[in-house]
């Protein structure tokens, strides 16, 4: 029988290593332990150490539209892409508007801003349109990123780095830029998203997607698209952090 | 005298094969009630969602390698080692984090794989877990991944595929085609029609079913590690052989019924069809591969595996 165990004798130079029925019986109880405890205690810390909601200190509703130097109302008669708020975007508090560059006339120049504010911890982070157009039969074709610089106010980072998309669509392209903020910090990423909710300190949470979506005809250069979406959110960003969104110091008291 | 030996010696090698398998199902079991919640959800997804259809078939493919290893799997056993407990633990506990306070799917979906590289390594040591990787690998395919994640990974594949399939199709005599966003509209013998490619990943997420056909064939066999290198180089190639298939059968079969854009048959017939090409491909290149390095070496790893076994019993007979 010594002979017999032999096989299954030597394994010191890969780690330590004990006896396999101890080995066994350990990982067993530590894993019936999981099984057992997993789910209330999480249960149980999610109760006493979970966020709280905020709502936003003034409805995205009332977003004055003076914030928009740049922009004005689109004339009702024009729209330039076929391009409705979701209704599945799971909150009620958002703001969708078509604007249009300030000397721009017909569909030139003609830009949205869509904005969506959560404020339940559990709500979902929602998609970003790299993954929302191509659900409706638009194929991505370029993606990066864009910095833009943020005045000088309260809460507000200097600079914010926003993503955006070119998105090929039937009739012309979609070109897009959008970031997510949640609790006052700007992530282009869900993830991120989703760590910074969770993140120990703050006691309440938000977050909000912002979005500026314009057009560009088939083959046309899509600077100047990708410039108008950068300025929509440079004048849009410093009005919704500075009146909108909840102040900091909010978001650590109960 | 040497043969009672050896007979005690085999018996020995089984009863501790078999003491493994016991103890690597009971740990999985308990992983997977521990896990429950992730289960729970990505049977269900596998059950419902198009784009992870691909998942019902995983068990049985494991189980299949498994079954195709078990010699292997035999031979590479050692004592287990307590780092796998540390991935167990490990496992838990980012298990524990991407539930609260960071809620993070996919990673914490993963988890599952990681507590099963646990297990192989706590039951049968480092030997076991290497040659365990591919069904573990099988199971991390079954695993769907988020939209965000999938979708950044496939844009580029999915442009090629659809402007490839959109080129060779308009090279059939009266036809031409034309691709708009995802959807490729055609115009032949006068007759106009769309070939949409389906459910809302547009049938994207098959490269996955292709992936997992390419590792069963690539690992059911014992292979050395030069085959299995090259034959994992071929993986990429061969899932876009086979997506770039499905799409022009697609095509071609709607053009050719004029079904309906949302048909399924078109769509399911490409589908089953580009399946089974993906899986004689691959066949068919392990197996040249496999008849050439035994004309050439003359032994498969796993005789090598055997003869090296037999030499450390030896050793260890005489120590």
């Amino acid at each position: 029988m010594r002979q017999a165990s032999a096989p299954v004798a030597k394994n010191h130079k890969h780690g330590p290593s004990m006896s396999r029925p101890g080995l066994f019986a350990v990982c067993a109880a530590i894993l019936l332990l999981a099984v057992l405890g997993l789910e209330p205690v999480l249960a149980a810390l999610e109760v006493e150490y979970g966020k709280t909601s905020i709502l936003p200190r003034s409805p995205l509703g009332a977003f004055g539209l003076n914030a928009l130097p740049s922009f004005k109302l689109a004339p009702e008669d024009s729209p330039f892409l076929d391009l409705q708020a979701d209704d599945d975007v799971g909150t009620d508090d958002l703001l969708f508007l078509r604007m249009q560059e300030k000397h721009a006339s017909g569909m030139d120049g003609q830009i949205y801003l869509f904005v969506t504010y959560y404020s339940d911890p559990d709500d979902r982070v929602p998609h970003t349109p790299e993954v929302c157009y191509r659900q409706i039969g638009g194929i991505v074709r370029k993606s990066g990123s864009a910095s833009i610089v943020m005045p000088a106010g309260r809460d507000l980072p200097a600079e914010v780095t926003a993503r955006t998309v070119i998105i090929e669509q039937a009739e012309a392209n979609t070109v897009i830029a959008y970031v997510f903020c949640a609790n006052g910090r700007f992530y282009t990423a869900r993830n991120d998203v989703r760590v910074a909710l969770g993140w120990p300190g703050e006691k309440r949470v938000y977050f909000s997607k912002i979005e500026a979506v314009t057009r560009s005809e088939r083959g046309e250069d899509t600077s100047a698209a990708l410039q108008r979406c950068r300025r929509m959110l440079e004048e849009a960003i410093p009005e919704l952090v500075g009146t909108h969104f909840p102040l900091k110091e909010q978001l650590s008291r109960r | 005298m040497s043969d009672s030996r050896d007979q005690a010696m085999e018996n020995a090698r089984r009863r501790a094969g078999w003491t493994a398998l016991i103890q690597g199902l009971i740990l999985v079991v308990l992983m997977l009630c521990a896990f429950r919640a992730e289960v729970v959800k990505v049977v269900e997804q596998g059950t419902t969602m198009v784009q992870a259809a691909h998942v019902p078939a995983v068990p049985l493919l494991a189980g299949l390698l498994l079954y195709q290893r078990r010699a292997v799997l035999a031979q590479a056993l050692r004592p287990g080692s307590t780092w796998g407990l540390v991935l167990i633990v490990a496992a838990i506990g980012t298990y524990a984090l991407t539930t609260w306070p960071f809620y993070v799917g996919y990673v914490r979906r993963m988890q599952c794989v990681v507590a099963l590289a646990g297990i192989a390594l706590a039951v049968g040591g480092w030997r076991v877990l290497w040659r365990s990787l591919p069904i573990i690998g099988l199971v991390a395919l079954a695993l769907p991944i988020g939209w965000n994640t999938f979708s950044t990974l496939i844009i580029r594949p999915e442009t090629f595929t659809l402007d490839a399939a959109t080129a060779v199709l308009d090279q059939l005599p009266g036809t031409i085609m034309e691709l708009r966003g995802l959807d490729m509209h055609y115009l032949r013998d006068g007759a106009e029609g769309v070939i949409a490619l389906g459910d809302p990943h547009r049938g994207f997420a098959a490269p996955v079913a292709f992936l997992m056909i390419g590792m069963y064939v690539i690992f059911a066999r014992v292979r050395p590690w030069w085959q299995v290198t090259l034959l994992l180089a071929a993986l990429a190639p061969l899932m876009a052989l086979g997506n770039l298939v499905r799409v022009v059968l697609h095509g071609w079969l709607t053009m050719r019924t004029q079904a309906d854009p949302t048909d399924g048959l078109p769509r399911d017939a490409s589908m089953v069809a580009a399946l089974v090409l993906t899986f004689l491909v691959a066949w068919m290149g392990a197996g040249v591969l496999a008849r050439l390095v035994v004309d050439a070496d003359g032994a498969d790893e796993l005789q090598v595996i055997a003869i090296a076994a037999q030499s450390g019993e030896r050793d260890d007979a005489s120590s």
